[in-house]
């Protein structure tokens, strides 16, 4: 019934749809993306820091609050120094997970975790 | 001739339709892992924004599918909140409730405007409810023990404590419906508003939020989160009960809600340490010092953020049995946290709520 023609434009037109939903799940779910940094002061972006692959560990000093020090290293972050009163965000210690939070309150300063390609789909918000 | 030439086309027609079909169904597969994502995308996106009011950090999720601006409604939302807090806070600034403390002893009475009236009507009233755990008296022992300077936190005498005590009474907050106004029986007596401001936020702002015509919305006050309506594509929201060993952001579980509100309290927010012991910021009204009920957190979830924000505090002070009967009288639904790191919820959450825990140190016990 079926001429053989018919069968390689089949295989063929099969093997590139393949492809194509192959490649939408490739670029969509298997690229791991890298864990950022992002800092926020009174709720304005103030810089993205990566955290992967830090060779060398180092302080960072946010432009619009110099009195503020956070540490980089490879992973990870954290407060060091804030002329806030209660050190709260320097007890936090480490944040090395998406979705770790360090606030300052009386310096309005935010950092938080994420990964650059992942969106955090699995919650909206946490209560605490 | 007609024989030869017709069998091959009747085929051939067959195979287009087969081809099509292959065709259409790829392009279905390849579509439908793009649809979701496509259809939030073009109908509705979230606004994001942040501030710093009442003392702690405020976030706000807009979604613009409705008729305005999303960020005019939050500078909006914003402004609400800063007035509410120029009258409510018995720290900042020269509203009413200074005002009132100001003037404890000296008979006069102080008039509130009309919402910081009805809460601190409620939260008197709340005292009762509650076991007598819930109490907005507690203004000098609040200052005392001074949670919010961690830095130079420490514990009162006995005796402190004693006095202070006998100037911590609900009894003598007066109220005058009639006037809208209250005063305080005894020099050094003050109210505090804390345990209340931000719950009864939380409602005023969902209402604030419906009437700019918001229909999908959440808001974070300090750990408070109020949610309207429900996702844009109809799901549930998904809110992380914060674990409370671990850094912020790092959770035991989800719930998932619609026009609801999750608010926590625990021991972990502001608290020092000494000689081994924890001193958290939630006073027991009934001796003055932090509350010890073997509670490290627990979450209520419930229609009104007011009343989630007075519960959550009685019943981390009455613990695990007595206050999750009282959440229940209410209707509401509970999360607790022991100090045994076990996880109770009530039966009404049963199916809302997922065991998440990276951390393994938790365990969900299903039935007492």
């Amino acid at each position: 019934m079926l001429k053989k023609g018919d069968f390689i434009i089949f295989a063929i037109i099969l093997g590139l749809t393949t492809m194509i939903i192959v490649n939408v799940y490739k670029t969509r779910y298997s690229d791991e993306g890298e864990l950022m940094a992002k800092i926020l002061i009174d709720g304005n972006l103030e810089d993205t820091i990566k955290l992967d692959n830090v060779k060398n560990s180092y302080e960072y000093s946010p432009k619009n609050n110099p009195s503020i020090k956070l540490i980089v290293d490879n992973g990870r972050i954290r407060f060091i120094e804030s002329d806030c009163h209660d050190k709260i965000c320097i007890k936090t210690g480490w944040l090395s997970a998406p979705g770790d939070t360090s606030v300052c309150l009386p310096e309005k300063t935010v950092v938080v975790l994420y990964n650059s390609k992942q969106k955090d789909d699995l919650i909206d918000v946490i209560s605490h | 001739m007609t024989k030869k030439q017709n069998t091959p086309t009747k085929i051939s027609n067959i195979n287009i339709l087969g081809l099509i079909a292959i065709i259409a169904f790829n392009i279905f597969l390849v579509n439908s892992c793009n649809n979701n994502e496509k259809k939030n995308a073009v109908e509705a996106k979230p606004h994001d924004l942040q501030n710093y009011i009442m003392g702690t950090l405020i976030n706000q999720r807009i979604y613009n599918n409705f008729e305005g601006d999303a960020d005019e409604v939050g500078q909006k939302v914003f402004e609400k909140l800063m007035d509410m807090e120029n009258s409510m806070s018995a720290q900042k600034g020269t509203g009413s409730i200074i005002k009132l403390n100001k003037s404890a002893g000296n008979g006069q009475f102080i008039k509130l405007n009309k919402e910081t009236y009805f809460i601190v009507d409620e939260a008197k009233k709340f005292y009762e409810k509650s076991n007598q755990t819930f109490d907005i008296s507690m203004g000098p022992l609040i200052r005392k023990w001074n949670f919010s300077e961690s830095n130079k936190m420490v514990v009162p005498s006995k005796e402190e404590i004693e006095k202070l005590l006998e100037i911590s009474k609900i009894e003598d907050l007066e109220l005058d419906p009639e006037t809208q106004s209250a005063r305080l029986k005894k020099v050094g007596e003050s109210i505090d508003l804390g345990g209340c401001v931000k719950g009864y936020a939380g409602d005023k702002i969902i209402e604030l939020y419906k009437e700019n015509g918001v229909e999908s919305a959440f808001i974070n006050l300090g750990g408070n989160v109020v949610t309207l309506g429900s996702k844009p594509n109809g799901d549930d929201w998904v809110i992380g009960i914060q674990n409370p060993r671990a850094t912020n952001g790092r959770y035991i579980g989800t719930i998932k809600v619609k026009n609801k509100t999750v608010v926590t309290s625990g021991d972990y927010e502001r608290y020092f340490e000494k000689d081994g012991t924890r001193y958290h910021h939630i006073l027991n009204p009934k001796d003055g010092y932090p509350a010890r009920s073997g509670i490290i957190g627990v979450s209520i979830i419930s229609d009104s953020s007011t009343r989630a924000d007075f519960l959550s505090t009685s019943a981390f002070i009455l613990g695990l049995d007595e206050g999750m009967k009282l959440v229940e009288s209410f209707n509401d639904g509970c999360i607790f946290i022991t100090d045994k790191k076990k996880i109770y919820v009530s039966d009404n959450l049963k199916s809302a709520f997922k065991m998440d825990d990276s951390s393994k140190e938790f365990e969900y016990v299903e039935k007492r």
